[in-house]
């Protein structure tokens, strides 16, 4: 190609420094397209960079198979080293910031018993958990309950 | 450079602008018209706003106001500017709109654009108000992307509203699997 080649511009009898012919333009809008397609290419790869990331937050530290298989080793290094740096972000903290990303509107629920579990004791008064009572309880002693049976409570 | 990662920047950025080259060209094949891998002075080529813009900036090109700031567009807009359908014109109408207003010489633009979204703005708000659960709505095909943002989330709010009005479920989920409050010592 003859672009930017001086020897042309010398025999044009113009200024190799300041002349723009149309050899200059040409090699211009390559180098423009060259750097639009760079720009889209790199917020490709950055906007699923952004998915992944928060992929983290929406299914957890285990991708499912068909998620998996959709990225590159890359993508699949990064979304690892990722969680492994909000893993070890979480347990210094002592706290697992991927639960209750909802703030709980009020500190006491009310709960129907399922099983019958016998007297409880809480911190300020003993509770009959009767099958089928309801109680208003405060949401961190009814917790310990609700999560060993697994199921919603009212 | 904030903008560097907006796709709906990008896409903005690749809407079409006729322009005038002032300066020959060698080696792009970018004018159907011409045979050869030449643009001549004087050729006119639409061109992506990206490489417009570029080129405008360097003298090589002079830049005709784009067919959808055009004189019946303004018209139509003065007359009723809740009704035109701006999606089929442009989908990215204020955001092209502001990138060439400065490029052109038509002062005319930024006017243009301030008084079409005020009085589009309000519309959308009752639209979306109002319209709020038939969803064989029309009017979200008339706008422009950046006013069905404004139409969605006004949707959303309201209905978050009136969700927050009857006092949300009664029934809830036990999310007690993981434990984000630290242990009470």
């Amino acid at each position: 190609m003859s672009l930017l080649c001086p020897r042309k511009i010398q025999e044009e009898g113009l200024d190799v420094q300041t002349t723009r012919n149309g050899d200059h333009y040409g090699a211009l809008i390559h180098h423009l397209a060259l750097v639009r397609n760079k720009r889209c290419l790199m917020t490709y790869v950055y906007s699923r960079a952004e998915i992944i990331s928060s992929l983290i937050w929406k299914v957890g530290p285990v991708l499912p198979h068909e998620i998996q298989e959709k990225l590159s080793h890359l993508e699949e290094d990064y979304f690892k080293k990722h969680s492994a740096a909000l893993k070890s972000y979480m347990s210094r903290l002592d706290l697992d910031l991927t639960v209750d990303m909802v703030p709980p509107k009020d500190p006491y629920i009310q709960v129907r018993v399922l099983d019958d579990i016998g007297v409880v004791l809480s911190d300020d008064k003993t509770t009959n958990f009767a099958r089928h009572s309801m109680h208003f309880l405060k949401r961190t002693d009814a917790e310990q309950f609700i999560s060993r049976v697994g199921r919603p409570a009212a | 450079m904030s903008k560097y990662y907006d796709i709906d920047d990008i896409i903005a950025d690749e809407e079409v602008v006729s322009v005038i080259f002032q300066k020959a060209v060698s080696g792009v094949g970018i004018d159907p018209s011409s045979e050869t891998d030449n643009v001549e002075v004087g050729s006119k080529v639409e061109l992506p706003l990206w490489l417009a813009h570029e080129l405008q900036l360097r003298q090589a090109v002079s830049m005709n106001v784009p067919s959808c700031f055009n004189q019946k567009t303004r018209l139509e807009i003065q007359a009723d500017s809740a009704c035109v359908n701006l999606r089929s014109r442009c989908p990215y109408f204020y955001e092209f709109g502001s990138k060439i207003a400065p490029l052109v010489s038509d002062r005319t633009i930024g006017p243009l654009l301030l008084s079409a979204f005020k009085s589009r703005y309000k519309e959308v708000l009752t639209k979306a108000h109002t319209a709020a659960f038939s969803a064989a709505s029309k009017y979200p095909s008339l706008l422009t992307k950046e006013e069905n943002n404004l139409y969605e989330s006004a949707q959303s709010s309201m209905a978050a509203f009136k969700k927050w009005r009857m006092g949300g479920p009664r029934f809830q989920r036990a999310s007690v699997l993981g434990r984000k409050r630290k242990p009470i010592e």
